[in-house]
């Protein structure tokens, strides 16, 4: 992020319910200034990460159309290094999904459900950590 | 490996729907005799780990929006719209079976398929629990194939 410009943030969410949660909880007070970016799907967010560097991606593996790993490969080859953040979320707390996430690139795992202030805390930290995106 | 019993699912699925209701829609669940007239609203979501069936939640149209204004944070006196409500409910049913079945088997592979709104209660035997929200009621039930 460069002095004065909001970081930039991918939300991957099918849920129309919980996309407008999310964009609820990045901006509560506190937390750095973000303008957000939303696909229902990762195949809506493909060209959205073509498109725009960002800073942080939020996943929810329901929005997955394709394989889990193709949008953080996708992110891997199109926004610069080092990769953004991404914090998944999902209705999956099976060890094996978790691990799997992880595995592909996954920074931070949320099993759904979750408070709205661990999101924030999530949130807060890996912006705090974000790679400069602009 | 024996298969669960009935207790086993049960207790699962009672703690999965009093926890996410509490931290989702700051709700509470209270376990209620079966019996009650069979609520209008209903979603179901197919999974598949190592059971395999179907989750459905029945909900009274009064609870399904109080729950949706909460998650939503709408402020007092002003009603989600249909969508809304929709999708709270279609939420929660994914949230409750992922968590019920992450807590029962959490080491297995777990696959939900994206849920229905709208589809006819099951004559299919299975486990029913039945809670009282604070303006309707709730009931889930468990079918296995």
């Amino acid at each position: 992020m460069t002095c004065g410009m909001p970081f930039k943030v991918l939300l991957v969410e099918g849920s129309a319910v919980l996309r407008q949660v999310i964009c609820r909880i990045l901006q509560m007070p506190g937390l750095p200034e973000t303008s957000c970016l939303v696909a229902e799907n990762s195949e809506a967010a493909e060209p959205l990460l073509s498109a725009h560097a960002v800073d942080l991606i939020i996943l929810d593996t329901n929005a997955l159309a394709s394989e889990p790993g193709s949008l953080l490969q996708h992110a891997g080859r199109t926004q610069k290094l080092p990769t953004p953040p991404c914090i998944v979320i999902s209705a999956d707390a099976t060890a094996i999904r978790v691990q799997q996430m992880f595995d592909l690139g996954a920074t931070a795992y949320l099993p759904k459900p979750f408070a709205p202030a661990a999101l924030r805390f999530e949130i807060e930290r890996s912006l705090r950590a974000a790679p400069i995106s602009n | 490996m024996l298969p669960p019993s009935l207790t086993e699912i049960g207790e699962a699925l009672d703690q999965s729907i009093q926890h996410t209701l509490e931290i989702m829609c700051f709700a509470e669940a209270a376990p209620a005799p079966a019996g009650h007239a069979e609520p209008s609203m209903r979603a179901r979501v197919a999974f598949r780990s190592s059971l395999a069936g179907f989750l459905e939640l029945a909900i009274t149209p009064t609870a399904a929006r109080t729950l949706a204004a909460a998650l939503l944070g709408l402020p007092a006196g002003e009603p989600p719209c249909k969508d809304d409500v929709d999708g709270t409910i279609c939420e929660l049913s994914t949230v409750i079976c992922g968590r019920f079945l992450s807590l029962f088997d959490p080491s297995s592979s777990l696959q939900l398929e994206s849920p229905r709104l709208g589809v006819h209660a099951s004559t299919a035997p299975g486990l029913r629990l039945s809670f009282k929200l604070d303006d309707g009621d709730l009931i889930a039930s468990v079918h296995l194939d």
